[in-house]
């Protein structure tokens, strides 16, 4: 069953969801989650172009921080959801999108990630970061990620290349309102590091 | 007037690469923070809008003691966001920076009685900029943008910056007229924008030009409580940019109390009519115990005035300029050693200023004698004397000479590296001090000698009283363990 809501409820349920994201990778100390929807500031950093000139954009972004990952950018969609709902349609859209951005702003792409507090396609889901889900998400997509109607000039178009490079970009993220609201560090803790980095930076 | 930093602020939100954004923003965030305090050092750290770490940090390295202040950076449109933030985050060592335009009214009340509670500064660049702005028409609204800066609280949205600059100028120009009614506009203001010890500094600072412009202590609206000990360096330079004022009563007050230390804590001051009046209301209190004399070459009128440079008092008159310090290696400088002179003069200068020597040490390059006083009788008139010069020979210089003050220190002054030190931990009056340097290192004419009794205010001398309080204390000064530098070598 899907539950309608109204505009505006959907738009302020969906900032809800960013806000969590953007506080639970923020405490990971892993991450600095700067472009938040919908904050102004957020939208040319997180807005890509269709092939037909129309516009997308992700929910939540920034940087990722220490070690292997230190500097690497990341790009999320963020669903807030109670049950699983359409997301294995607007996951597939998803692939397409992050396949559009990294063939056309590759500097940008490092991680794509998606965050979710309600599983889907759970039959699908050892695959659902895949090369060959991405590749079918991509045809699937053709017009708007490759700019072509029919499949067999999708096929001859599509690149291997970036089809594989975009499947190991590929995040899946699924919270729980009880973890991200209680199982993250204290503030306590949090002081401390926040000190430290105060310290730090003098 | 156009916001530069403001504008500035606006045009990097929307640049398309993150990394850019963040340093354009952070860049023009730093500059306004700057302008309104030029004390201030600001840090940037690797995070932009991040949840729980601060995207700057603010420190005050002429102010060790003041606490750093964390300054967050929030892009969001919604006061509600920014109040929940305030709410986890806010203290009285944080400044949160709103950077895009509200929408939506509901929650600004929540975010500012949330900044009050917490003690924290939620402000906008704009804000700032305009606090900043105040000073080129109010030296005292000046004041009050570096006081926002280091310890302002509340709610300061960029529309209200402007009044509230304007009624603490309002304020400092009632207080000049006496006007109970402005003035207390500005206490109220002050009470209501800074942290109480800021508060309390600025609000003395206020009470300063009340009085010294004819006001009585009772009548100034405010209490004793909202009054600071303490007047910081930046308020005895506004203050001494207060040339107007002659009254040699305000400079009594401003004075009294204030240390050597206080003086050189400004680092550097002109040599002010301001400053004149207000060294000499201090100078019968002021202890020293060290002297450097330079003679110099530089044109400076025929006066004797006193200055402040690279952080030591000095007086400069047209042929010298003598530092004064706690310690000698704080202001003297090794030149190349020079001849001292010889006995007749020394005894022509002692005798010409009254200063009676006690011992004296001569040399003629290959040899040196000693010679000294059992006791603390003047050799000067001793018959005997010339036998040192005789036993060196013609070419004998006298190379240090030793005195002893009214109050019974000890001096020594060393003319191959003209400087004069105390031999004993008690500090004698810079008055003494100077005049026995100076009269004994250079050789003054009869005019120059009644120009320097007469800018030392010799016949004032008050004796250091053991439970004077030093009402004003540079805040600087802090009380560091200090090692013994080698002299450094001329510029």
């Amino acid at each position: 069953m899907v539950v309608r809501m109204a505009g505006e409820e959907l738009h302020e349920l969906g900032a809800q969801g960013a806000r969590r994201a953007k506080r639970w990778l923020d405490r990971t100390t892993r991450a600095d989650a700067r472009w938040v929807t919908p904050d102004r500031v957020a939208v040319p950093k997180l807005t890509f172009e269709w092939a037909d000139g129309s516009t997308f954009s992700f929910d939540l972004g920034g940087l990722l921080l220490g070690e292997a990952l230190d500097g690497q950018e990341f790009l999320a969609e963020v669903k807030y959801y109670t049950s699983s709902g359409a997301q294995g349609k607007m996951y597939e859209e998803y692939l397409a999108k992050c396949y559009r951005a990294y063939s056309s702003r590759p500097d940008r792409c490092d991680n794509f990630m998606w965050i979710t507090w309600a599983p889907f396609s759970v039959t699908s889901w050892a695959t659902l970061c895949d090369a060959e889900t991405v590749r079918t998400a991509v045809l699937q997509h053709r017009q708007k990620s490759l700019g072509v109607d029919d499949v067999a000039s999708a096929e001859a178009v599509i690149s291997g290349d970036l089809v594989a490079a975009t499947a190991e970009r590929l995040w899946l993220i699924v919270l729980s309102r009880r973890q991200e609201e209680q199982l993250q560090m204290s503030a306590r803790h949090l002081a401390l590091i926040r000190q430290h980095e105060i310290e730090q930076a003098s | 007037m156009p916001r530069v930093f403001a504008g500035a602020v606006r045009d990097a939100l929307f640049a398309i690469d993150g990394v850019e954004s963040v340093e354009r923003i952070k860049d023009a965030v730093s500059g306004a923070l700057r302008d309104a305090d030029p004390g201030v050092k600001v840090v940037r750290t690797g995070h932009f809008n991040n949840s729980y770490s601060p995207d700057l940090v603010l420190e005050w390295p002429g102010d060790p003691a003041h606490e750093p202040r964390s300054v967050f950076l929030r892009p969001t449109q919604s006061p509600e966001v920014l109040a929940e933030d305030v709410e986890a985050l806010g203290n009285g060592h944080t400044v949160f920076f709103q950077l895009d335009e509200f929408v939506g009214t509901e929650a600004r009340d929540r975010l500012g009685s949330s900044a009050r509670d917490r003690q924290a500064l939620v402000t906008e660049v704009g804000s700032v900029e305009r606090l900043a702005d105040a000073r080129l028409t109010s030296a005292g609204a000046g004041l009050l943008a570096s006081s926002v800066v280091r310890a302002g609280f509340g709610l300061i949205p960029e529309d209200r910056a402007s009044e509230v600059s304007s009624r603490v100028a309002q304020g400092f120009e009632g207080a000049s007229r006496v006007d109970a009614a402005a003035t207390a506009i500005a206490v109220d203001q002050l009470r209501e924008s800074l942290q109480p010890t800021e508060s309390q500094r600025l609000v003395s600072v206020l009470q300063a030009v009340w009085l010294g412009s004819g006001g009585s202590p009772a009548d100034f609206p405010a209490s004793d409580r909202e009054l600071s000990p303490v007047l910081s360096v930046e308020s005895l330079r506004f203050l001494l940019a207060l040339n107007a004022v002659e009254d040699d009563n305000f400079w009594e007050r401003v004075a009294h109390g204030l240390t050597l230390s206080a003086l050189q804590a400004l680092g550097s001051a002109e040599p002010s009519p301001a400053l004149q009046r207000l060294v000499r209301a201090a100078l019968p209190r002021l202890r020293a115990k060290a002297c450097f004399v330079r003679p110099d070459g530089e044109e400076r009128g025929s006066d004797l005035v006193w200055l402040v440079e690279q952080g030591a008092l000095a007086l400069a008159g047209p042929r010298f300029t003598a530092r004064v310090s706690e310690r000698l290696s704080d202001i003297a400088r090794r030149g190349a050693a020079g001849n001292g002179p010889t006995l007749d003069d020394l005894v022509r200068r002692a005798q010409s200023a009254g200063i009676a020597i006690l011992e004296l040490e001569a040399t003629n390059g290959s040899r040196s004698v000693r010679y000294s006083a059992e006791g603390s009788s003047d050799i000067t008139h001793d018959e005997g004397v010339t036998f040192v010069t005789d036993a060196l020979g013609g070419s004998a210089s006298i190379r240090r000479a030793g005195t002893r003050f009214r109050s019974g220190q000890h001096f020594e002054v060393n003319f191959e590296w003209m400087w004069g030190t105390g031999r004993t931990a008690a500090r004698p009056a810079v008055g003494e001090v100077l005049w026995s340097a100076v009269n004994l290192l250079l050789p003054l004419n009869s005019p120059e000698r009644d120009a320097l009794r007469a800018v030392l205010r010799l016949s004032d001398q008050v004796e250091p009283s053991p439970d004077l309080q030093a009402r004003y204390v540079a805040a600087e000064e802090v009380d560091a363990p200090r090692t013994q530098k080698a002299l450094p070598p001329v510029d």
